[in-house]
């Protein structure tokens, strides 16, 4: 019998290490199951039947046969319900905004922490500094002007009335026009580029690329916006795509600002604006399968990025913890 | 139950068990192997006397830090028994085992200041103390102050103790520690308030005290008595057969500051004992690990490499610090090196082990002068031993390289024979009890002597690369099927070759016994064989010369005076005596 | 000579081509941050003591201090409504945010026992996090609802209106909050566990110290750095309340009530009711001290968990007891 193929009996403190693993499975188990409940929940609820959502209230999954995507169809199709169909049209304005936003904050940060670390110009500290200040001042300070600006330039340019968009229905014989402006998108995007987390992130990344490698592409005679392209942003792939990650999560669940941007303006609503007209505990039992299908609806973009680089992001979030 | 069970077995084990008894420690027949089957540790066998310098050494990955880890607690024991000071350890947890450990990272605790650090273990753990009367104590040792100390004296002393209060220190410890008595008699002769009273008042207040003190002896003896207390001179409580009692419990501040003092003044840390760790060097962190171990009085200590992590002049320094600091304290030290400088500098005893195998115990001089085999030779010793192969048939000459040969003594060929006879049956012996693990251990040992690779480890990675292999194209290399049985197939079959015909004897010889001439133009002619330098390294005070010799490259050193160059001519010769022999097959050494 | 000037020359052009670069990379991003970040900042400092209307711009006036006062009188519309806000909202922070530190922390030490599947729990744990609220606020208001619609009231056949007006409604917003982001803070306290060197915990063992020991000695002091980063992020996070109000509420509180639940709320009421056009000055105030009190509070945390400055006492003692 080979010596290697023994079995070893466990020790003392590997038995006190199994112990320890199995009670923190079952812990974790039951808290996973609880924490992912209210989402099995809300997929279930949403496949129901109307009849089944009225009458059953307490199964979480429907009957078998009796499940269906009828709400789902609802709105994507115009139909009766008003305010369902034009769930397409906020997703669309939602996926517009956060890209648009995501690729914007990703040049502008990117160009401007590559700055802050090779380059020396006077005021760099000084500029770092009160970046660093601005983290503590509360936004909310700068809410209401920003929303003041909004309005005052809107209607100084005469902006707020362009229209992108224009919608024409027929809703039981009843026509009825509704527009889509341009003008709360523009506030919708740039505002958020101004945010310091994200480019302090790209920025100490780039701090632990070791300057050697700059300085000796610089000595061979490279430009600093090939340095740029071909050196430091290859091998700052991952910082990115935490910084993708995070943008894209941010303004997609963004409800604050958009709401009061939006206001008034049902149809330049994201998707997260819109929900909350859904939410509440009212009773309103047909709603509520619609309701949830929307909500399921909604969260198609982040789940799916979530599914493919939720390693990432968990790895990527834990970085930006202190550094020793 | 468990527990009284293993405490009775381990009270029998220990009685009956020879080397446990006579040892300080004993270390029989450790061996680790990890859950996924990595065997680290193979029978481990060293004895230990008290105030030894151990050091284990050996390349990275061999089991010295493993080893080390058992015996202190904090890695498992597949098997094998430690004892210490005639208890057996194994089950024992760590902070039972009387020992210290000083890491290679130090393990400061770095939210705790210099003096917290080391204070620490005093401060979790219960000790134990002998019972002591403090009354009766205080007024015996204040009786003894006032009747032998003289008025200057005392009016000093309070001078001093009071002005302690802005060091924060409280006027009767301070006291206390002048006179070297307890506190509560600090206490109470500072309670006299002797520096208010004028100089007649005070003689005579004295003298009224010292009497009042013997009353008061003689009364609280007379207490204890009543109570059925005996004591000491010492006032420390006694039980019915006279011995001293003792109590387990926490030290006191004072006593702890006491405890942390000595060992700072001991490491000179006195200047350091607020800073936090991230605030000083690597010497200095060190020394705070020293202290916090030195701190818990116990009488073994275990050093995991802990000088790697500082610069090579700072190491120097340690060095000799730690051995003074072995000598003060007189702690059995186990120390675990990858540095056979260390090894060889520190050491009382070398421990070289390599690739889980101990190859060889002894003093540092017998290490150097008379290895046991292979590994030894060539990992002790800066710079490295100079090997090269030759081949014996009979008569008094080994053939090496080029026509050359090496005289031996005349008695050469029974010897080797001898060897090879002995080592046959060995193997052949192991062989046929194959499944016996210690068959396979030994030429799993034989091959970590001659500093091969493990068949096994080889194999896992051979079975990784071949699935690799098999997608990649056809034509799969062979698996080899039991790889260690394969190794002693050969083993036996070379064996029996150099048994029947010539033998590989692989030759050795330390670079400062080449001797190494310069020869000029017109010099007489010298015996010797010419070689020609490749590198001359100047080390301040001797030269380093290598130079190739039979294919290989070897060393040998000169005086600074001979102004060696790459231009030299040089002539090598060396007293055959001063060669080491050993077995081409197996890497052991052949004794003459 | 000549031969010096050139190189000076050139150097002093690559000095200035490399300003100017630099400018070049930075600007996009200051650009933003001037324009989104400290102009309103400063704008909103400045119109907290104006008489101010976005829809009026010429005609704002200079009113110094009133603004303030009037949020200090206790008799005025903004005080009635704003002081009672504040107050829920802290009163609510008070028991959320140490809920919301220490489940995480429990949690992540579970997870780094590594138990089998650790990973999957590691993302099931902070996919509620990347989550909107109005989705959250969808299923859970849905779940909580205050007839027999909502699936606790079926569970357990009561009749409770959670999340109408009272301690209720913010019981369930405590519970929905932890659900909602105990992810973020998980991740992050669980890098900072892993981050604790383990020789530390093996010197503590030998100097006798039990699991408790352990934990108190060398676990909480190694990750201060990631509690106090947790600490800060939750408060701030919690003190600007919002999207769980929003989002959760009964039959008879819909968000449009004339009591807001916290101050964001109450801030982004008025920016979209144009009828309070005329008082964003006062708004504006609002909002300064809103945010000066956030400020206070962060400032609190951080001076409360300040590393203390050591004295010298011990050496000091050391001395002494070496000249005796």
């Amino acid at each position: 019998m080979n010596a290697s193929s023994a079995r070893i009996p466990l020790s003392k403190s590997q038995k006190a290490a199994r112990k320890s693993k199995t009670i923190s499975f079952i812990i974790l188990f039951i808290v996973c199951l609880l924490f992912l409940f209210p989402f099995i929940y809300l997929v279930g609820t949403s496949m129901k039947t109307p009849s089944e959502l009225v009458n059953k209230p307490l199964s979480i999954f429907p009957s078998w046969g009796n499940f269906t995507f009828e709400h789902y169809w609802l709105f994507l199709n115009s139909d009766n319900h008003g305010r369902i169909d034009n769930l397409p049209i906020w997703m669309i304005n939602s996926l517009v905004i956060t890209s648009l936003q995501v690729i914007i904050t990703l040049i502008v940060d990117t160009l401007a922490a590559y700055a802050f670390v090779f380059f020396k110009f006077k005021g760099k500290n000084v500029i770092v500094a009160i970046l660093l200040i601005s983290m503590t001042i509360p936004g909310v300070i700068g809410t209401t002007p920003l929303y003041s600006l909004y309005v005052s330039i809107g209607k100084a340019t005469g902006l707020s009335d362009v229209v992108l968009f224009t919608l024409h229905s027929v809703n039981n014989g009843v026509e009825a026009t509704e527009y889509i402006y341009l003008y709360p998108y523009l506030w919708m995007i740039f505002p958020g580029v101004s945010g310091v987390f994200n480019l302090l992130l790209i920025k100490n990344f780039f701090e632990s690329i070791p300057k050697d490698i700059v300085e000796s592409a610089r000595s061979d005679g490279a430009s600093d916006l090939t340095i740029f392209r071909r050196i430091v942003l290859p091998l700052a792939r991952s910082t990115i795509l935490l910084v993708v990650l995070f943008c894209f999560v941010g303004s997609w669940n963004d409800l604050l600002w958009p709401t009061l941007i939006t206001s008034g303006h049902p149809l330049n609503y994201t998707i997260n604006v819109a929900l909350v007209n859904y939410t509440g505990g009212v009773s309103d039992w047909s709603a509520k399968g619609a309701q949830t299908a929307a909500a399921v609806f909604s969260m198609l973009p982040i789940l799916i990025l979530f599914l493919f680089l939720q390693n990432k992001m968990i790895d990527g979030l834990a970085s930006t913890g202190v550094k020793r | 139950m468990v527990q009284k069970q293993q405490e009775v077995q381990t009270k029998e084990q220990t009685q009956g068990n020879e080397r446990a008894l006579s040892n300080f420690v004993s270390i029989q027949n450790l061996a680790k192997t990890y859950p996924n089957g990595v065997k680290a540790v193979y029978d481990f066998n060293l004895d230990i006397q008290k105030n030894e310098f151990i050091v284990i050494v050996g390349p990275s990955g061999c089991g010295k830090t493993t080893a080390l880890r058992m015996i202190s607690g904090l890695e498992d024991i597949t098997s094998g028994e430690i004892y210490v000071d005639r208890e057996l350890v194994n089950y024992k947890p760590s902070k039972d085992r009387r020992m210290a450990i000083v890491f290679q990272s130090y393990a400061l605790y770095p939210q705790m200041s210099v003096f917290d650090n080391i204070a620490f273990p005093l401060t979790i753990n219960a000790y134990r103390f002998p019972i002591i009367e403090e009354k009766l104590l205080s007024f015996i040792q204040a009786e003894k102050i006032l009747k032998e100390k003289s008025e200057d004296d005392l009016l000093e002393a309070i001078a001093k103790a009071k002005a302690t209060k802005s060091n924060y220190i409280e006027k009767d410890e301070a006291f206390a520690r002048i006179f070297a008595i307890s506190i509560p008699a600090a206490d109470l002769l500072l309670s006299y308030n002797l520096e208010n009273l004028s100089a007649e008042e005070r003689k005579d207040f004295i003298a009224k005290t010292i009497n009042e003190l013997e009353g008061r002896i003689a009364e609280e003896k007379k207490t204890l008595e009543a109570k059925n207390i005996k004591v000491d001179e010492a006032c420390r409580q006694l039980d019915q057969d006279g011995k001293v009692l003792s109590e387990m419990r926490k030290m006191n501040k004072a006593e702890i500051r006491q405890r942390v003092f000595q060992a700072a003044v001991i490491l000179d840390l006195g200047p350091y004992l607020d800073r936090l760790p991230k605030e000083l060097s690597g010497g200095q962190m060190q020394r705070v690990a020293l202290g916090r171990a030195i701190v818990k009085d116990v009488p073994l200590f275990l050093m995991d490499e802990p000088l790697s992590n500082l610069d090579a002049k700072l190491r120097l320094t340690m060095r000799s610090e730690i051995v003074k600091l072995h000598r003060k304290i007189g702690a059995t030290t186990i120390y675990v090196t990858h540095d056979q400088t260390e090894a060889m500098t520190m050491a009382s005893r070398i421990v070289v082990m390599s690739k889980g195998f101990v190859q060889q115990i002894g003093t540092p001089e017998k290490i150097y002068d008379d290895p046991d085999n292979l590994f030894v030779a060539k990992f002790i010793g800066s710079p490295a031993i100079n090997l090269f192969a030759g081949t014996y048939e009979k008569g008094t000459t080994i053939a090496i390289n080029e026509g050359l040969q090496l005289g031996v003594p005349a008695n050469f060929k029974a010897i080797t024979d001898a060897f090879y006879k002995a080592k046959l049956t060995q193997y052949q012996n192991a062989y046929d009890h194959y499944d016996d693990p210690h068959s396979q251990e030994l030429i799993l040992k034989m091959l970590s002597s001659l500093g091969k690779e493990n068949p096994i480890q080889a194999e896992k990675k051979q079975k990784a690369n071949w699935l690799k292999k098999l997608f990649a194209k056809k034509g799969a290399p062979a698996l080899n099927n039991d790889p260690v049985k394969t190794t002693f197939e050969a083993t036996l079959e070379a064996l029996k070759k150099a048994q029947d015909g010539p033998r590989e004897i692989l030759c050795a010889i330390r670079p400062e016994r080449m001797n190494v001439e310069i020869v000029k133009e017109g010099d007489k002619k010298k015996n010797g064989y010419p070689v020609t330098p490749t590198v001359c390294e100047l080390l301040g005070n001797e030269y380093i010369v290598h130079f190739d010799f039979l294919g290989r490259d070897m060393t040998a050193k000169l005086g600074r005076k001979s102004h060696v160059n790459l231009d030299s001519k040089l002539l090598l010769s060396f007293d055959k005596n001063d060669l080491l022999f050993f077995d081409g097959v197996t890497g052991e050494r052949i004794r003459l | 000579m000549a031969e010096g000037t050139i190189k000076e020359h050139t150097e002093a052009g690559e000095i200035l081509r490399r300003y100017g670069l630099a400018v070049l990379f930075v600007a996009p991003y200051l650009i933003f941050f001037v324009c989104f970040t400290v102009i309103p900042i400063g704008m909103g400092v400045v119109i907290s003591f104006m008489d101010y209307n976005p829809y009026n711009v010429g005609a704002a006036t200079f009113s110094g201090f009133k603004n303030y006062g009037y949020l200090f009188n206790p008799d005025s519309m903004v005080a009635k409504l704003f002081w009672p806000a504040f107050g829920k909202t802290m009163a609510f922070d008070l028991c959320a945010v140490p809920c919301i530190l220490i489940i995480p922390l429990l949690l992540a030490i579970l997870i780094n026992t590594q138990p089998p599947g650790y990973k999957i729990f590691r993302a099931i744990i902070y996919l509620p996090a990347v989550t909107s609220i109005t989705v959250t606020g969808i299923i859970f208001s849905s779940l909580f609802a205050g007839d027999e619609s909502g699936l606790i009231n079926a569970l357990f056949h009561t009749d409770i209106q959670w999340l109408n007006e009272g301690v209720l409604r913010w019981a369930v917003m405590l519970f929905v909050s932890i659900w909602w982001q105990t992810g973020t803070n998980f991740v992050i306290l669980s890098a900072g566990l892993r981050d604790v060197p383990k020789p530390l915990y093996e010197a503590c063992e030998m100097d006798g110290g039990n699991k408790w020991t352990q934990f108190f000695k060398v676990t909480l002091p190694n990750i201060k750095g990631q509690i106090n980063l947790c600490l800060f992020t939750t408060i701030i996070g919690y003190m600007g309340l919002y999207g769980q109000p929003t989002v959760l509420y009964g039959s008879d509180n819909q968000p449009n009530a004339l009591a807001p639940d916290t101050p964001m709320i109450m801030i982004q009421q008025w920016l979209n009711d144009p009828t309070f056009a005329k008082r964003t000055g006062t708004l504006s105030a609002v909002a300064v001290v809103f945010g000066l009190l956030t400020m206070l509070v962060t400032l609190i945390e951080k001076v409360a968990t300040k590393e203390r400055k050591r004295g010298d006492k011990h050496e000091r003692q050391f001395r002494s007891y070496t000249s005796f």
